[in-house]
């Protein structure tokens, strides 16, 4: 979804590499770093919101040859619920697709768990794949899980080689609530921020309706990883190798992001994304960048009254990561300027449509996140009411602004639908899933769908 | 053999008492076999959960020595950024602080102003750590912080110990230790150095620690048993084993982890108990070898006894026939002695009662023959050196040509010989002499027991592809137990030697070898309105 690229841009940084099309890396290439605001212009005279986006554009690679070695680990869920409507067969044809994508420097591991974890495949060269295939044939479904003990495993699996230069992954299948073992989202979500710091990311799969979509989502977000909801264990094979399009296609590591704001410009909030708010200071932290892909942040800021036609340079990007391509530290940057106006027009007429695209469906995102605490705590139909004003809202500004996207009519329209459906029914665990995995995939601009 | 069955009797009995108290010695042993090796089994048990817990407490005391080590090591200058910097590089640290105990305060982070979620979670659940507590901890410690009733193994201690010695050359001479913090029935644990006034510290990253130590845990393969590491509220952390461990089971033994990991434990749970497996097959194997024992002995011992029982009875037998026999042979020697003495001393009067004398005389000398002449059967067929002379013979025409000369001797009896003639020829291959003998038997026997019955009848019929004949009477008959008895050697109905007629007990047990061995048989079957019939089986040619 986010593969498209947005012709409307502000900025210095980017007009050139637009003019290129779409980037494809090459040894010298970097990522490109762009700041933008919701407005160019701002009401002169009054303390204002405004909304940065910064943007990070990570090049496409060029050839397969020239990736990251990736250092895989598949954990599966082998619980004797894996054996419904052959669930684990799926995964095990899966887990041999993601395997069947690696090359011969490529490192796999496999783990299962059911009551305990069990490495069945060590990590070894994907090349072994006739053997690492015949391994997970073997496995048969039973007993409990022991999820934390899986992941565990498959990270211990992954430190053996952590030293090497490699794409650090774990990918989780799950099909049940984890019932052995530290089994609280927020347990899982603590493993997954220390994974992040040992850049190891994990991806979760939920199957079917009865996962902790908590827990894989909160697992998922804290390591960086991708987390995805498959109702069907027919599209599991798909899912692995869109996990492995994204695997395959990392182009830096160790993202730090830090804006600097400046000019008396105070933080309010990072939309849609945890990270450090400091006075003057935001920081943000990314395990991974993908090649060909734009991830970015918001965050709301409070800008201080100008005057008219005065320009306040409000805030200063600097982005410092590890280029997997060169294997060097390097460093992108940029800036951002607002100028104030008394005149309405001038304001409206400046607004950027790529932020307000952005910020609508972080809007959104957020508010299923809000209808899902609010449904939880039993507010459903307060729940399913503010979901769908927050969808009607955006489709007003969408139409002041004149923004004709397809992507947020689409979403507005789900939203709304979705919005009523609770309202009428309540929210059911399908509806749970999709939401809070459609809100994280919005938030963290998840590529693979 | 000498050896009485009663005294065998009382041999068995007392060799198979001394089987089964030998028997109950060895379960009561095994009992206490089975509890020794149960114990045993316990202790070894026990030791590995020690083991497992120690080793847990030193994987968690490593990093925590690395961790303190690396926290008094860092750099004075910039302090507060680099322990800013620690808990978004390092997979371990959670959170780092600084407080100042001269202002009483948190310097880092903020309490008014944290700048992530994260940090803002750790002011709240330390809040009372750092307000009330941690100052009275400060003090009472000269090192390590102390922590009651939690016991260390001896092996953790020496290698705290050997740990202690190598870590004041280095760079942490000051104050340190590690404080065990429950917040919402969780540990947290927060360790910390003393440095230039301040105290630095960390908040360790729980998960992370567990997901490294756990995988120190063994392997466990016996099904139906698992290793849990439980956290302070007996949840279960980790387990190794497929055993379902229901949420709240107890365990069937356990080992605290000292102050590492204060009211944690490593514990063992099992289905059965901890030995049922050795123990079981010892006592199985144990049991089966004592039944096989008593099982030897009673069995010989009866076997002894059947066999002891048997020549007993044989013996008695053989001195019955003797007795028998001797009487069988005096009394018709008795009359032909007699009756030649009579007849040598001239004191016969008369012809016609000279005559009848030598009658008398051949008559006896003839049941001199036939009881000499069984006993030679009898003695031949034990050696089976009987042989038979089979030609084809036509039973009507023999019958009556066979009973001419017995008639006399019949009617004597008082018995009218009744033999209705059979329809049509009935042709048997067999030896004459053989079956003549059979019949002459049971005639014997009608004549001996019979007498009272007034009749004697033969019956001769073809029955299928086999020929019977059938001698019946109208005697006292055989009683129903006794049908098949009357068949064996020397037996007879009334074995007193006062009975009223002689006998050797041989003559049916003849009739029947001999027509055995000529493919037929000889039974004794119950005839309606009382009497014997004795029935004749032969095969038709």
């Amino acid at each position: 979804m986010k593969r498209m690229k947005w012709s409307w841009v502000v900025g210095v940084f980017a007009a050139g590499l637009l003019a290129a099309g779409p980037a494809v890396a090459a040894r010298g290439d970097k990522v490109t770093c762009r700041v933008d605001l919701d407005r160019a212009v701002l009401p002169a005279g009054d303390v204002t919101r405004a909304v940065i986006k910064v943007s990070l554009d990570a090049p496409a690679l060029r050839e397969r040859a020239e990736r990251q070695p990736v250092n895989l680990s598949v954990v599966l869920d082998r619980s004797g619920s894996m054996s419904s409507e052959s669930k684990l067969q799926k995964a095990k044809e899966a887990a041999i697709t993601a395997l069947r994508r690696l090359g011969p420097r490529d490192l796999f591991s496999l783990v299962i768990y059911d009551h305990e974890a069990e490495t069945i495949v060590p990590p070894q060269s994907a090349s072994n794949s006739e053997w690492i295939e015949s391994r997970i044939n073997e496995i048969t479904t039973r007993g409990n899980t022991a999820l934390f003990a899986g992941v565990s495993q498959a990270a211990a699996e992954v430190r053996k080689n952590i030293e090497g230069r490699y794409v650090n992954r774990i990918i989780l299948l799950s099909d049940g609530q984890a019932n052995s073992g530290p089994s609280q989202p927020e347990d899982l979500g603590r493993l997954g921020a220390a994974l992040m710091k040992e850049r190891i990311a994990v991806t979760t799969i939920g199957l079917g309706r009865d996962y902790n979509e908590d827990l894989m989502t909160r697992l998922a977000q804290n390591s960086d990883g991708n987390t995805y909801f498959v109702e069907s264990s027919r599209d599991l094979p798909r899912i692995f190798s869109a996990e492995l399009g994204d695997v395959l296609s990392v182009f830096a590591r160790d993202v730090i992001l830090e804006i600097e704001l400046l000019g008396g410009v105070r933080p309010i909030r990072i939309i849609g994304r945890d990270g450090r708010v400091d006075n003057r200071r935001v920081e943000i932290r990314l395990n991974n960048l993908y090649g060909g892909q734009e991830k970015y942040v918001l965050v709301e800021v409070e800008v201080p009254a100008g005057t008219e036609r005065d320009v306040l340079k409000l805030a200063s990007a600097k982005c410092s990561y590890h280029n997997l391509i060169s294997s060097r530290e390097e460093q992108a940057g940029g800036e951002a300027s607002v100028r104030f106006s008394k005149r309405e027009s001038d304001v409206s007429k400046s607004v950027n449509i790529d932020v307000q695209k952005q910020l609508m469906l972080n809007e959104m995102a957020e508010a299923k996140d809000e209808a899902i605490r609010r449904a939880d705590k039993g507010d459903s139909k307060g729940a399913g009411s503010a979901l769908r004003s927050v969808a009607v809202s955006v489709r007003e500004k969408a139409k002041k602004y004149n923004i004709n996207d397809e992507a947020v009519q689409k979403e507005v329209e789900v939203t709304i639908n979705a919005g009523a459906a609770v309202e009428a029914e309540g929210m059911d665990s399908r509806s749970r899933k999709s939401m809070m995995t459609d809100s994280y995939q919005m938030r963290n601009q998840q590529m693979a769908h | 053999m000498s050896l009485k069955p009663s005294s065998l009797r009382v041999g068995v009995a007392l060799l198979a008492g001394a089987t089964l108290a030998i028997g109950g010695l060895s379960l009561r042993l095994l009992h206490r076999e089975e509890a020794r090796l149960a114990d045993d089994a316990r202790r070894v048990l026990q030791g590995r959960a020690q083991i497992i817990a120690d080793d847990l407490q030193l994987a968690v005391q490593g990093v925590e020595n690395e961790l303190l080590n690396r926290l008094a090591a860092l750099s004075a200058t910039d302090l507060p950024g680099t322990l800013a910097k620690w808990p978004e590089t390092h997979p371990l640290v959670r959170n780092t602080f600084i407080w100042n105990p001269a202002r009483h305060r948190l310097e880092w982070p903020d309490p008014a102003a944290p700048t992530t979620e994260e940090e803002k979670g750790f002011i709240k659940r330390t809040e009372h750590l750092f307000a009330v507590r941690l100052e009275p901890l400060l003090r009472s410690s000269e090192g390590e912080l102390p922590l009651v009733g939690q016991e260390d193994s001896p092996r953790v201690r020496l290698q705290q110990e050997a740990r202690k010695t190598v870590k004041s050359s280095g760079a942490g001479n000051g104050r340190h230790g590690w404080i065990p913090w429950f917040e919402g029935d969780q540990l947290f644990l927060l360790g910390w150095v003393e440095r230039e006034g301040r105290v630095i510290g960390l908040e360790l990253e729980m998960t992370a620690l567990l997901a490294r130590v756990i995988q120190s845990f063994p392997r466990e393969q016996h099904p139906g048993r698992a290793w849990a590491l439980l956290d302070g509220a007996g949840n279960v952390v980790h387990q190794a084993g497929s055993l379902d461990i229901p949420r709240g089971g107890k365990p069937v033994l356990a080992v605290g982890l000292g102050a590492v990991l204060p009211h944690w434990q490593v514990a063992l749970f099992s289905t059965g108990t901890v030995v049922a497996g050795a123990g079981g097959s010892v006592r199985l194997v144990s049991m089966l070898m004592v039944g096989a024992l008593l099982a030897c002995i009673l069995t010989g011992g009866g076997l002894l006894l059947w066999e002891a029982g048997r020549r007993a009875r044989e013996a008695r037998q053989k001195t019955t026939f003797v007795s028998n026999v001797s009487h069988e042979l005096k009394t018709p020697l008795t009359t032909l002695r007699l009756y030649a003495e009579l007849l040598r001393e001239g004191r016969v009067a008369g012809e016609e009662k000279q005559r009848h004398y030598l009658d008398v005389m051949i008559a006896e000398c003839a049941r001199l023959g036939r009881l000499v002449n069984n006993m030679l059967d009898f003695s031949r067929l034990e050696q089976h050196r009987r042989v038979y002379a089979v030609e084809p013979m036509e039973l009507g025409a023999w019958l009556e040509s066979f009973l001419e000369p017995q008639r006399i001797r019949i009617q004597e009896a008082g018995l009218q010989l009744v033999v209705p003639r059979p329809e049509g020829e009935l042709t048997v291959r067999t030896d004459r002499d053989a079956l003549e003998q059979a019949v002459l038997n049971l005639l014997d026997n009608a004549i001996k027991y019979a007498g009272s019955g007034k009749v004697v009848e033969l019956h001769l019929e073809a029955q299928g592809d086999a020929v019977q004949l059938d001698v019946l009477d109208r005697g006292p008959g055989v009683p129903d137990g006794l049908r098949e008895k009357i068949f064996e050697n020397f037996y007879r109905m009334d074995e007193s030697l006062t009975a009223r007629v002689p006998g050797s007990g041989l003559g049916l047990s003849i009739a029947r070898r001999l027509l055995r061995d000529l493919g037929g048989d000889l039974l004794c079957l119950p005839r309606d309105g009382g009497g014997a019939c004795f029935r004749i089986v032969l095969r038709a040619s």
